[in-house]
């Protein structure tokens, strides 16, 4: 994440020097009482079902593990998905590649151009989102190179045409099969085509940060493995959501971040995305060391 | 034709004010006096005498002068050029006579308004007034052997320092882009090095300092909380002086001298740091964080003052300044295939002139040239960025004062500011496609305006001062306005008229004296700003933009009231309790970070626009005699604000929301070689957002802000030390040494919070609150030779 860094926000460069001339210590603080919210994690995509995980959040300053975790899941809530004017009631699933493993699933699929809402029921309240799956976005080429000095790490790039009538917003996923049950953004996933609208552009895919309970995260892509690549074309929303997520996961309450630096969600009464993916997919297998 | 008829109106208003007064009469009785040169006791012959609130004489071709005047107490300022001007406070019962001796010095007879240079409370009729000199700054803590001006106007009450590492103040619950600070009259827009260590005025060239937080008289305006106006030395016109100090982190030289004896002088000051060679292994040491970052970075700063003086004549004084200065910083890291260099800096180049005109008044004219410029560059493997961040004012002003009828001191001038600003300026590549952030906006602006103040003895126990300010302001082109989401747009021409706005600003200050030493001061200020620094971070940095009001950013707007009581109770000893209440409206934060503002659009589209309020009291005390010298401020006050898009709309505190803010001060003179300095310094904690929990989103753990700013940070407190040692007190050559502590029990201050993420063994985790402290405990030793 450390392009993203460089290229968003100068001033975490302060921030690396500032914190070699100080020091540290913990800080016992006076932890206040929490407010329990619905956190929804749901999507939509062309020709899949529509997936959406509950959960609550959790006090702030515990030990948890991943058992306690699942302390927070959400599995009695009514899910309700609405389209056209067709009204779904989703099921509740077990599905272990999820975590908490349990998703409320549809049996209809996604349609480009369509319009979803979504309304979750829970204990009296009413959390609702709305989404919209834009047209997906032709990737025009995909390559991996080798990092220099190094082994047998690997970075993609990932060349494609912004679309020069529609304004674009673009997430990058990649799942590594084999070691990885579901798509991960890579770790510069949110595109903003205000960059380079109507023009073809190559961005760098570096694997991403995978799982909490993943404790050797951050690792390259290796060779021997079977990459599916996912270009996601999304909404300003579902950017934006991306964007504060993935800022989120770096900078927590970092002074030199931005005075804003909180989740950009699209859920009333209730925190978390429910997005509508446009996604084109392709796969490369890492077979030799260098470039291609 | 909108200004002319303002003038004229301004003008008849000011005639049926002072039409409506009389002069107030009775026993008259006679103050007799004499002005001769101290030196050879020569008589000055044409040397002014002049008494706050009546009027004024100037000695006769004996050097004799007689002035009547009722019973009261005065303050007389007798005045020459080329001498330096002496205050005395007499109490007129009867006949008096008087004699006074000048000494020699080049000193600028600025303006007729008497500006005291005693330390009485109850003379101003501005409540809000505090003035530093630099024999006050002697008697503060000189950290890492440089006294610091910036410190000692954040020991004034209701100046509130936002802590280590940050270079912004607030005064009276204003943010830090409200104070205006000006070195001889031109505008120095960051005043910090090393992040707010360190001011950029070097105190070797400064004469004296003014800081005005309320009653702010109208010839002053443009800034919503305060003005900090630092005079700098004229140069001596008949010797060569100046003295150098070697010290831990910097070394400088000051000289000074005639070119021309009594005709033309100079002033200059160099400064450098050496913060790469000496701190760095001096951090090592006290703080255990490994420096490894430092082994491939680089930090300095420098700054140079140089100023010509040139006494055209016995009326007519010319003065040319100089100022650079610039921090560097770069770093290098070769295994991440990064490298990246910031500096940033101010340079200024401005002319003043005086004339002495007819009757006693003075003219005084301003001309400048100041330009702030941030730039960073960085590249990182095959993606390269750099960031131009800037404004660039030029200037000019003139003030004429003195006396309408025979005793309202008045001002009157104008000013016009010409500024560019070049708010984000972002070029970057990946590989080889360069990203397209917009065009590299420059927005211009044109401000103008004028004034009419006026201080008028109303009773003999009442002083007023009223003042008003007119501004026309202007965003001129080129600008592009987007109208819609659309590609709608109208396309401004350079120096085109986007938007215009006029605003009036009345000013009174009224001072009722019911004891010679007691005084009540109210005040009432309206100010508009037109400029607005919308923080990028939570901290005041180098990189904060500035942007200019436009169609979409109103310019901010403040009312302040208040109201005090100041008292002298002796020579020694003098308190004073101020209330304030500021209304501040159209206050901006930005909605992102500085390069999420790319866009193809206008940055005023990532700015939230909001309300602040700010009330509190502030009590000062200050003691004084040959010995000891103690003064304590201690201010109560909340500051609170209110955007719509934060947070529903609902109020909440200020960041630099501290309800206790003390400073104590207290300077020993243990003999006449020694001198020992302390500050302590104590503030509330300052508010932050805590998280509400954790949300459990795609297998990572997100925060969940709660309500903003609604917990407080541990308190901020310090002491800080330092011991003057006198070596050798020959006539005119002292050679010094300074110790100083800074942080003297190394108090972990808390400079910002983190949390971080705690992985322990079977998949456990927990999170951690911690707190980043910036300067732990800091011995230095400087020394001083002084010619």
């Amino acid at each position: 994440m450390m392009n993203k860094l460089l290229i968003k926000n100068p001033i975490y460069l302060i921030s690396l020097v500032l914190v070699t001339l100080a020091c540290e210590k913990e800080l016992p603080l006076n932890i206040p009482e929490y407010e329990q919210l619905v956190v929804v994690e749901g999507m939509v995509e062309p020709g899949e079902k529509t997936r959406v995980l509950l959960s609550l959040t959790a006090p702030f300053f515990n030990d948890y593990d991943s058992v306690s975790m699942l302390d927070y899941r959400l599995t009695t809530a009514k899910v309700v998905m609405r389209y056209d004017s067709v009204s779904e009631v989703l099921r509740l699933t077990k599905n272990k590649k999820y975590f908490p493993p349990f998703v409320y699933e549809s049996t209809s699929r996604g349609e480009t151009g369509k319009n979803y809402s979504l309304e979750v029921t829970h204990g009296g309240d009413t959390i609702s989102a709305s989404t919209y799956i834009p047209k997906p976005t032709s990737i025009d080429s995909l390559w991996y190179e080798q990092k220099p000095d190094k082994d047998s790490s690997f970075y993609f790039r990932i060349q494609f045409t912004d679309d020069p009538a529609t304004k674009d917003y673009y997430i990058l996923f990649t799942r590594v099969r084999g070691k990885e049950q579901k798509f991960y953004p890579t770790r510069t996933a949110a595109y903003d085509d205000a960059l380079f609208s109507g023009k073809q552009v190559t961005f760098r895919m570096e694997r991403g940060v995978t799982s909490v309970l993943d404790v050797n995260d951050m690792q390259s892509y290796r060779l021997g493995d079977i990459v599916v690549v996912k270009l996601c074309t999304v909404n300003k929303a579902v950017y934006e959501y991306w964007n504060s997520y993935q800022n989120l996961l770096i900078s927590s309450a970092n002074p030199f971040s931005s005075p804003s630096n909180e989740l950009e969600s699209n859920i009333n009464n209730g925190i978390g995305i429910f997005g509508g993916y446009g996604a084109t997919l392709d796969t490369v297998v890492i077979i030799k060391k260098g470039d291609e | 034709m909108g200004i002319m008829k303002f003038l004229n109106y301004s003008w008849l208003l000011l005639i049926y004010f002072f039409s409506s007064f009389q002069p107030i009469s009775g026993q008259l009785y006679e103050l007799k006096g004499k002005v001769f040169n101290a030196d050879n006791n020569e008589a000055l012959i044409g040397a002014n005498i002049q008494i706050k609130g009546h009027k004024g004489t100037i000695t006769n071709e004996h050097g004799s002068f007689l002035i009547q005047l009722p019973k009261g107490t005065y303050v007389v300022r007798i005045s020459y050029l080329g001498f330096q001007p002496l205050h005395d406070t007499l109490q007129l019962y009867g006949p008096t006579e008087k004699k006074y001796a000048l000494k020699e010095g080049s000193v600028v007879t600025d303006e007729v308004v008497i500006q005291s240079t005693s330390n009485r409370l109850t003379e101003s009729v501005e409540p809000g007034m505090v003035q530093i000199s630099g024999k006050d700054l002697d008697k503060l803590p000189a950290l890492l052997g440089e006294p610091d001006i910036m410190h000692a106007i954040k020991l004034s009450p209701g100046v509130q320092s936002a802590g280590d590492g940050n270079t912004g103040f607030y005064v009276r619950g204003g943010s830090a882009d409200q104070n205006g600070i000006y070195l001889d009259n031109s505008t120095v827009y960051n005043p910090s090095h090393v992040l707010g260590f360190i001011s950029v005025f070097n105190a070797d060239i400064i004469e004296n300092t003014s800081l005005i937080k309320s009653g702010m008289p109208a010839n002053y305006g443009g800034r919503l909380s305060s003005v900090i106006n630092i005079k700098t030395k004229a140069g001596n016109m008949q010797d060569y002086h100046g003295s150098f100090t070697v010290g831990l982190i910097s070394s400088k030289l000051y000289v000074e001298g005639p070119i021309v004896k009594e005709k033309l002088s100079f002033m200059a000051s160099v400064r450098r740091s050496y913060l790469d060679e000496i701190i760095k292994p001096a951090f090592q040491l006290v703080s255990d964080t490994e420096a490894a970052l430092f082994n491939n970075s680089q930090y300095h700063f420098y700054d140079i003052n140089a100023k010509l003086n040139f006494q055209i004549n016995t009326n007519n004084y010319l003065s040319a300044h100089f100022y650079q200065g610039t921090d560097k910083y770069s770093l290098r890291r070769t295994n991440f295939g990064f490298s990246n260099g910031f500096d940033w800096g101010n340079t200024i180049f401005g002319l003043n002139s005086y004339h002495n005109l007819k009757n006693k008044w003075f003219l005084k004219n301003t001309l400048y040239i100041t330009r702030y410029n941030f730039n960073f560059a960085a590249s990182q493997n095959d993606i390269r960025a750099s960031v131009f961040s800037g404004i660039h004012e030029y200037a000019i002003k003139s003030t004429l004062s003195g006396k309408i009828g025979d005793f309202a001191d008045s001002k009157t001038g104008f000013e016009v500011l010409y500024r560019e600003f070049f708010p984000n300026n972002v070029n970057a590549t990946a590989s080889d496609v360069e990203l397209d952030f917009g065009t590299n906006t420059i927005y211009k602006s044109l401000e103008s305006s004028l004034f009419l103040n006026t201080t008028i003895p109303v009773a003999i126990d009442w002083t007023v001062s009223a003042g008003i300010r007119y501004t026309n302001y202007m965003h001129l082109g080129p600008y592009t306005e987007f109208l819609s989401e659309q590609e709608d747009t109208i396309v401004y021409n350079n120096h085109a008229v986007v938007k215009s706005y006029n605003v009036l600003e009345p000013r009174l200050s009224v001072k009722y004296s019911f004891h010679p030493d007691y005084a009540l001061k109210l005040a009432y200020t309206r100010n508009n700003q037109f400029i607005h620094q919308a923080p990028t971070a939570n901290v005041t940095l180098p990189v904060d933009v500035w942007i200019t009001s436009s169609k979409e950013i109103l310019p901010q707007a403040g009312d302040q009231y208040s109201a005090g009581l100041f008292v002298d109770f002796t020579d020694n000893l003098r308190s004073s309790i101020d209330f304030y209440y500021k209304d501040m409206d159209h206050l901006v934060e930005l909605t992102a970070g500085i390069i999420d503002n790319f866009s193809n659009k206008n940055i005023e589209d990532n700015l939230a626009e909001g309300r602040g309020w700010s009330y509190g009291a502030e009590m000062f005390t200050e003691w004084t005699n040959p010995k000891h010298n103690f003064s304590s401020s201690i201010t109560l006050s909340r500051t609170l604000r209110q955007f719509e898009e934060f947070k529903q709309g609902r109020i909440y505190p200020a960041k630099y929301d501290r309800l206790l803010d003390m400073k104590l001060s207290y300077a020993y003179t243990l003999s006449e070689k020694l001198q020992l300095n302390s500050v302590f310094v104590f503030a509330s904690g300052e508010a932050l957002t805590l998280p509400n929990g954790w949300a459990l989103l795609h297998e990572n753990l997100i925060i969940n802000s709660g309500e903003k700013n609604a917990f407080r940070l541990p308190p901020y407190h310090r002491l800080d030390l330092s011991l003057v040692w006198n070596l050798k007190a020959k006539q005119q050559r002292d050679s010094e040494l300074i110790f100083s502590v800074f942080n003297v029990y190394n108090r972990p201050n808390p400079f910002y919070i983190y949390f971080v993420i705690d992985y322990m063994p079977d998949n456990r985790f927990s999170i951690q609150p911690k707190q980043v402290s910036l300067f732990p405990i800091l011995p230095s030793i400087a020394w001083r030779y002084k010619f």
